[in-house]
């Protein structure tokens, strides 16, 4: 069996139980219908899962409860009206009795029947006045069966009213003016120009079918639209609603007025096959759109376009009325005019620019497309639109990017706003990207010192810490300083997402300390101010070893995962008399190593210390021990040759090199160095999600992947089979794979696998993400509580979460694995799949005082 | 005591409120639970009967004893009527009432943990079956019964969403509603639930 064949094969397996429970869409239906004519095996499948159902639904009959089962339900009612009521009833009289004898007697009084004789007072025998009635219903109910035929009947159109018309047709096959349509059709109206009416005295609805487009008339006032765009319209103030039936089993109902809607298949342009794009244009009059499944009516007003895309909630936007997002949407749909040679060699991209809470168009925004180490540029326009394009030459990578920068005035959105374009994009043809910049928050709050004075003139930036991949960043542009009594307002931070957690990096005025890092600032809703405890840095005296060091380079990092990828490096000259140490500023937390040049001027000989702090301002360093292979892994191996004398100069608190995901954080396009060299062999990674309870396989999960310690990338969604192809991977390195699923993350799962062969499968099992929430003492209010995942798939997760002022602390969104949660000196362990916390006074003393 | 200090709330007893037999008849579902959430009983009554049967057939096939999907029924209603104004007039109501059932079902289910239930109505079903002339409805029986059995050899978790689809005919979203979990974790349960079937019933019949 080929590939291809196998695959689809795969994608009719998955969906012949929907098939069967009528819950696919048309589209789905035919291609279900095509592949098992054509496959025996799946044919046979279908008729399997055929009986299934059948038998299944033979055996769960309906069944009858007791033949008094509604008087006994209603008593227990009653004496629940009898204690709502409050009545407190004489000790000889039951409460349902009496109060149904006190209801019933009011409602003699209010003239109506007896409650207490139920279903037997009633007459239970058919009187001549009954009997007359039954029968004028039965002949209302024939009148009612009949008519629908009478009205359908082609051969006398023009005599009932609700019917369809043909008013125009050109090159609309064999439908020619005044024929009238017996409902539902057999066929899809297809190709051409066609207008038909509902109704022949103007009351009713024109419809105007282009192209080839499939609509079915399904009756009177339904109509089923496939594929391509019908525009409708009505004149009539009092015209019956028009329901249109659209894939996916979405339906919009219109109201009076003129709409278009036009249903696009972007099935190549998707992740996901099979899909639709659908947008309704409200040009007047109103309607109401019911996505599939919901029971929520969605109102479109006057003047609105609603876009349903694949992947995505229905958007309801203002209806461009200038450079009309309809017109670039006929453009596209119907293939645009002819294009110039160069045209066709061009990869454009246009869209909206939009942000904010309401989703209003942005103009001014700086809209980038990256393509490889190329990027094409321009500025929203004042309706938000945007336009870019670029040469299918200029691009030197076959994944493109698409970001978006606020305007300089818009202080409430995001900066940075990236979207995935991967493999979609192709010269020639236009593609639609609307870009959404995210709201952001601002955060306020007062640096204290340790002695309770307000640290004035410290530099905080905002550090986004991405606990599933391990990578910290800093958010660009979000920077500030505090103010003469320590206050500080630091606006523009961009919402988390799943695994994400924030830290504030405050350098006091003076340098030289490694920063303080405070974690677990949420960028979320909390108006609180924050109150920072800053350490502005103890002095420490460093020990020198060899005689012959001149100089000691000092190297910083900050607690917690901050220090993991951020660090100081501090060049110090050994005085030339006196006692061999150098001095430096330390804060709590902190960890320290320095290397002696031993006479060479060049780091040679390295060190580690645990610095001991006696009080605040005190600290001394214990234990100078050379550390393993030290001195070639650290400042060393940052030199540009082995045999290099440029100098290593002091460095201010930065990323270190290799390890810091700068810029794009997880969104960033596939590196450079997780692909396989030219000419080496390299791996297909063939993942499949699945749910770990149930086994079953995920669809349109997120998958990101990371190759040894670079950053990560958006790979892909999963397909119908929960499956992803990673390609092009370098052979026999680690490759971490994290997959997302659900609104939000309620699904999470990880691999971590060496890949050697040419093709290797792997599962990915997904399992749902906990949330543990405990108090601990109010005098670890505010502080940073730190929780590491230490087994599982989601092993070395780390973050940092703010103790809450009333001591409450919540952890959400937690993968699977057994947690370490240490909140001050304190530490506690819940179990893998556990949420319980264990009380406060059952936690044992931490192993390490940084946190770490 | 006076009689006015005996009376019912007034939004309980309001005459305008009360609708005719006939037109109660012909109140739709949720126009019924409006005048229940008024406190007409007779529109209660009505919806009592409507709805006995569902909801008997759901808390059957949750406990599988009829005198147990009595009791969890008749308070599945009783605890509707109870929690009559908590009820959002914006949706379905048969949704609504069926996951008052199947909670009540599953209270019910946790109070007999350890209890043995013997099946009553499958002791009727075998001896009915000896007793059938004709072989053909014989077998189908059977298999319904087989079907039966492996739907009561599921834990409740897999055998509520089906009995919704199968037996009720709600949509996905509606028994993802019912059951209080997402729409993508209920396909998730569905589809394990037939694989389960499958694999303890299917196979036999395939041998």
């Amino acid at each position: 069996m080929s590939p291809a064949r196998a695959s689809d094969c795969r994608k009719c397996d998955s969906l012949l139980v929907p098939y069967c429970d009528h819950e696919l869409d048309s589209k789905l239906r035919d291609w279900v219908d095509e592949h098992v004519v054509n496959c025996k095996r799946c044919g046979i499948e279908l008729s399997c899962v055929e009986l299934e159902s059948l038998r299944l639904r033979e055996a769960l009959v309906p069944m009858e409860p007791s033949l008094d089962f509604v008087n006994s339900v209603m008593d227990r009612v009653r004496d629940v009206v009898a204690t709502e009521a409050s009545v407190e009833p004489p000790s000889s009289v039951t409460g349902s009795d009496f109060t149904s004898r006190v209801l019933n007697q009011v409602r003699r009084d209010l003239g109506e029947p007896d409650e207490a004789l139920g279903s037997s007072r009633r007459p239970s025998s058919w009187g001549p006045s009954r009997i007359a009635v039954a029968l004028l219903a039965a002949a209302v109910l024939v009148a009612a069966l009949t008519l629908p035929f009478l009205v359908n009947d082609p051969v006398e159109p023009k005599a009932a009213a609700g019917t369809w018309f043909v008013v125009r047709a050109e090159n609309a096959g064999p439908l020619r003016v005044g024929d009238a349509l017996r409902l539902p059709l057999r066929e899809t109206l297809r190709g051409g120009v066609l207008e038909i009416e509902n109704g022949n005295d103007g009351a009713g609805w024109k419809l105007g079918v282009e192209g080839d487009g499939r609509v079915t008339v399904l009756s009177a006032d339904r109509v089923r639209l496939e594929d391509g765009e019908i525009s409708a319209a009505t004149t009539a103030p009092r015209a019956p609603a028009l329901a249109i039936e659209l894939p996916g089993g979405h339906v919009v109902t219109l109201a009076s007025g003129r709409f278009d809607i036009n249903v696009e298949d972007v099935a190549d342009r998707s992740p996901m096959p099979g899909l639709d794009r659908i947008s309704v244009r409200v040009h007047e009059g109103s309607a109401d759109f019911r996505t599939r499944g919901s029971e929520l009516l969605v109102p479109l007003p006057s003047g609105s376009l609603a876009l349903l895309e694949p992947l995505r909630p229905l958007q309801i936007q203002a209806l461009p009325s200038t450079d009309s997002l309809a017109r670039l949407l006929e453009t596209e749909v119907r293939g645009g005019p002819a294009r110039s040679t160069d045209e066709s060699k061009m990869i454009v991209v246009r869209g909206y620019v939009r942000g904010g809470q309401a989703g209003g168009v942005v103009p001014g925004a700086v809209v980038a497309l990256h393509a490889g180490e190329r990027v094409a540029k321009a500025t929203s326009k004042a309706d938000g639109s945007y336009e870019l394009r670029l040469p299918l030459e200029d691009a030197t990578s076959d994944e493109f990017w698409v970001s978006a920068a606020a305007p300089a005035g818009r202080m409430d959105l995001g900066d940075l706003s990236f979207r995935t374009l991967r493999d979609v994009l192709s010269a020639g043809e236009t593609h639609f990207e609307d870009l959404r910049l995210a709201s952001v928050q601002a955060r306020r709050g007062r640096l204290l010192g340790l002695d309770g004075a307000a640290v004035v003139g410290a530099r905080i930036r905002a550090l986004r810490i991405d606990g599933f991949f391990g990578s910290a960043r800093l958010l660009p542009g979000v920077e500030t300083r505090s103010a003469q009594d320590g206050a500080f307002l630091l606006p523009g931070l961009p919402p988390e997402r799943a695994g994400e957690t924030t830290a504030l990096l405050i350098e006091p005025a003076s340098g030289r300390a490694a920063p303080h890092v405070e974690y677990g600032i949420t960028s979320g809703n909390d108006a609180s101010p924050l109150l920072v405890r800053v350490q502005t840095g103890s002095l420490a005296e460093v020990p020198v070893q060899d005689p012959a060091t001149r100089i000691v380079w000092v190297e910083k990092r900050p607690a917690g995962i901050a220090g993991a990828y951020w660090r100081s490096i501090e060049r110090l000259e050994v005085p030339a008399a006196g006692r061999r140490t150098v001095q430096t500023l330390l804060t709590r937390g902190s960890t320290l190593r320095w290397w002696e040049d031993a006479g060479t001027g060049r780091p040679s000989r390295g060190h580690e210390g645990d610095p001991l702090w006696a009080s605040p301002s005190e600290v001394a360093i214990l234990g100078a021990e050379p550390p393993r292979s030290l001195g070639r892994d650290g400042l060393v191996a940052e030199l540009p040759s082995a045999d290099s004398t440029k100098p290593i100069e002091t460095v201010a608190f930065a990323p270190i090199p290799g390890l810091s995901s700068l810029g794009f954080g997880r969104d960033a396009p596939r590196p450079r160095a997780s692909r396989a060299r030219r000419g080496a062999p390299f791996s297909e990674l063939e993942l499949r999600v699945l749910d770990a309870e149930v086994g079953v396989s995920i669809e349109a999960a997120r998958v990101y992947v990371r190759v040894a310690d670079g950053p990560a990338w958006f790979a892909g969604f999963t397909d119908l089979d929960g499956r992803l192809v990673v390609r092009d991977l370098p052979r026999g390195v680690a490759v971490r794979a994290i997959a997302f699923a659900g609104r939000g993350v309620r699904l999470l799962g990880a691999k971590r696998v060496i890949v050697d062969e040419a093709r290797e499968r792997h599962r990915v099992a997904m399992t749902a993400v906990r949330a543990v929430e405990t108090a601990v003492p109010l005098t670890a209010a505010n502080s940073c509580a730190s929780v590491r995942i230490f087994d599982g798939p989601f092993d070395g997760y780390e973050v940092c979460t703010r103790v809450g002022a009333d001591g409450s602390l919540r952890l959400g969104d937690l993968p699977p694995g057994a947690v370490r949660i240490q909140v001050a000196d304190r530490e506690t362990v819940v179990a893998p799949d556990g949420t319980q916390v264990s009380d406060w006074q059952a936690w044992r003393p931490s192993q390490s005082e940084d946190g770490r | 005591m006076p009689l006015h200090r005996l009376l019912p709330p007034a939004s309980m007893t309001e005459p305008e409120r009360h609708l005719t037999p006939r037109a109660l008849a012909r109140a739709s579902d949720e126009e019924l639970m409006g005048l229940v959430r008024g406190g007409d009983l007779l529109a209660f009554e009505r919806l009592v009967e409507r709805f006995k049967v569902g909801v008997f057939s759901l808390c059957y096939q949750i406990l599988r004893s009829r005198e147990d999907a009595e009791e969890a029924s008749q308070d599945a209603f009783v605890k509707a009527f109870r929690a009559r104004e908590s009820y959002d007039p914006e949706r379905k109501v048969s949704p609504w009432l069926l996951r008052i059932a199947s909670n009540a079902s599953r209270d019910i289910l946790r109070k007999r943990q350890g209890r043995v239930v013997v099946n009553t109505d499958l002791l009727i079903s075998e001896s009915d079956k000896l007793l059938d002339p004709e072989q053909n409805k014989a077998e189908s029986k059977l298999e319904s019964e087989e079907v039966h059995r492996a739907l009561g050899d599921l834990t409740e978790q897999y055998r509520t969403p089906l009995v919704l689809k199968y037996l009720h005919g709600l949509t996905n979203q509606e028994i993802a509603n019912t059951m209080g979990m997402s729409l993508s974790s209920l396909k998730v349960r569905l589809s394990r639930a037939r694989e389960l079937l499958h694999a303890r019933l299917w196979k036999r019949w395939e041998q």
